[in-house]
């Protein structure tokens, strides 16, 4: 039976940020941050086609975009794929930076700084992000895929927790500071939202 | 070959899984509610920048002293280009984003900044001027140290202003000295180093002693150097802020970097600023007189104690007020 299927698909979370980007960042902030955005699924797309696989949906959240992909993966194609993304934007926020040193323009250097920080973020050990996925691919390869799922649920606790201390001492030390805050609960729930699925699946498929 | 579907567990060879999700019919309302918030941000800073701009300092008072994401930004730009130590940039990245220690930066008006940082005056507060009859006032018995700048005038204090003129001339003198250390930075545009009759009779707007010089310095936080575009002047909060000479008021505004400010604006295209003040006794487009109270001295936006940052242009080129006023 053929179920109707979307297959570019924006979250409401994303329409809100972008809308809280523009009134108070500014356009030109808007779109460094929609570029490099690109640049990094960009990254994970090549890598997808360079392993053969072919994209069947896009899904554009608060947290980033997710890619669907469907085709014959070895846990380490997997990991390349993964890593692919925040590999885009190191080496992007690098070749800005070197362009910002010689050329000393005041946009390279944001630019730079706004790769730098996806990259980086992109590879923090929880599940929504791809160094969660990296890091399951890993852990399969080596241990197969229960293990994995157990070291992953708990890489996500270590860093959903970390990143909830995080935010309430920055919101205590300066009292009003909630943007920390606000980006662990949004990781907190996003964890708890793959980790329901794949639970679901898993018992779907192998009960 | 392409597989959809049920994966095998087999060790180091399973197939990729893909995730089917079918949208189901609320999450289309949630869609469609967000796609017109989304509109409707984007109306607002097009079509009513001034409304824009109000909710954003609105926001940004109530985040306190603003917290600087594209300072943040930029600085770990600077640590990829190599041009900074990581870890140096790391902690810095932290005190713009979170303020830790907000009271620590002055406002420094910088001429190449993106979006961000430009949105620091909301255009609502600015009035355009309004013509009014600028009138020549006599020199003022009261005024004390009021160097009268005119080039060439044979008055009876001469003798006077000549000596008060050599000061000045020291004054441009030991100011490029104290800016060599910073020469292979050069001279930031819209900035002049020299001294320009201003051919206007002009009064000190308040008394008190100099906290932060006009050029280039190091920059609290970052450690780093930047140019300060105007004179601080340190004095008791509340004390009387005068008009610098005969005028008219061209803006008054609040920002987050230079608090509750006055703009002035003078004959010869001169312009004056007087910001971080505790109060403001005129309005946009009134007419002033030279020594006339504007306002009173305070700590409003990023000041680090009571002092009235001022700021004298004459046709858009920032001056070293220093040159024009006897400080202490």
């Amino acid at each position: 039976m053929e179920m109707k299927q979307k297959i570019f698909i924006i979250k409401p979370s994303f329409l809100i940020l972008a809308a809280m980007v523009i009134l108070f960042l500014g356009m030109r902030a808007a779109l460094i941050i929609i570029v490099s955005v690109i640049i990094h699924e960009l990254g994970h797309l090549i890598a997808i086609w360079l392993c053969g696989g072919f994209v069947r949906k896009l899904k554009i959240g608060a947290l980033g975009a997710e890619i669907f992909f469907s085709g014959s993966f070895s846990y380490g194609k997997d990991l390349l794929i993964a890593l692919s993304g925040p590999t885009a934007s190191l080496v992007a926020a690098a070749v800005s930076g070197s362009i910002a040193g010689y050329f000393t323009s005041e946009i390279a250097y944001y630019f730079a700084g706004i790769n730098l920080i996806y990259g980086l973020l992109n590879l923090l050990p929880s599940s929504p992000l791809d160094g969660g996925r990296a890091l399951y691919s890993i852990f399969s390869l080596i241990f197969g895929p229960f293990v994995a799922d157990k070291v992953q649920i708990f890489f996500d606790f270590i860093c959903c927790f970390s990143a909830m201390i995080a935010g309430i001492y920055v919101f205590s030390e300066t009292g009003r500071n909630l943007t920390l805050l606000l980006c662990a609960i949004l990781l907190i729930s996003n964890c708890c939202k793959t980790h329901k699925s794949s639970v679901e699946f898993r018992k779907q498929y192998f009960s | 070959m392409v597989y959809e579907g049920k994966p095998y567990p087999k060790r180091g060879k399973r197939k990729k899984r893909t995730r089917v999700k079918i949208e189901t019919v609320k999450s289309g309302t949630k869609l469609l509610v967000c796609l017109w918030v989304l509109f409707l941000a984007i109306l607002i800073k097009f079509v009513f920048p001034s409304t824009a701009a109000n909710i954003q300092e609105t926001v940004l008072t109530f985040l306190e002293n603003s917290v600087d994401y594209s300072s943040a930004v930029r600085v770990l730009g600077e640590a990829v280009s190599g041009e900074k130590d990581f870890l140096e940039a790391i902690s810095q990245a932290y005190n713009y984003a979170f303020r830790l220690s907000s009271d620590e930066v002055e406002v420094y008006a910088q001429s190449e900044d993106i979006d961000v940082v430009d949105d620091d005056i909301p255009e609502s507060e600015l009035y355009y001027n309004v013509p009014s009859d600028a009138q020549e006032t006599e020199v003022d018995k009261q005024e004390i140290y009021s160097p009268d700048i005119q080039s060439g005038d044979e008055t009876e204090d001469e003798h006077v202003a000549e000596q008060e003129n050599d000061n000045f001339d020291d004054a441009v003198s030991a100011f490029i000295e104290s800016q060599e250390l910073y020469a292979h930075l050069g001279v930031p545009e819209n900035v002049t180093y020299d001294k320009p009759e201003l051919d206007i009779d002009s009064v000190v707007p308040v008394i008190g002693t100099v906290t932060s010089h006009f050029g280039y310095r190091d920059h609290p936080v970052e450690g780093e150097i930047i140019f300060h575009y105007g004179t601080d002047i340190g004095a008791d909060k509340g004390q009387d802020v005068l008009a610098f000479a005969d005028g008219s008021v061209y803006a008054v505004g609040d920002s987050s970097s230079y608090g509750l400010y006055i703009i002035l604006q003078h004959d010869n295209g001169i312009e004056t600023l007087y910001a971080h003040l505790d109060s403001v006794d005129v309005e946009g487009g009134d007419s002033i007189s030279k020594g006339e109270k504007i306002g009173s001295v305070g700590d409003s936006g990023n000041a680090t104690g009571p002092c009235l940052h001022f700021e004298l242009m004459q046709n858009e080129i920032y001056l070293n007020p220093e040159y024009y006023v006897q400080w202490k």
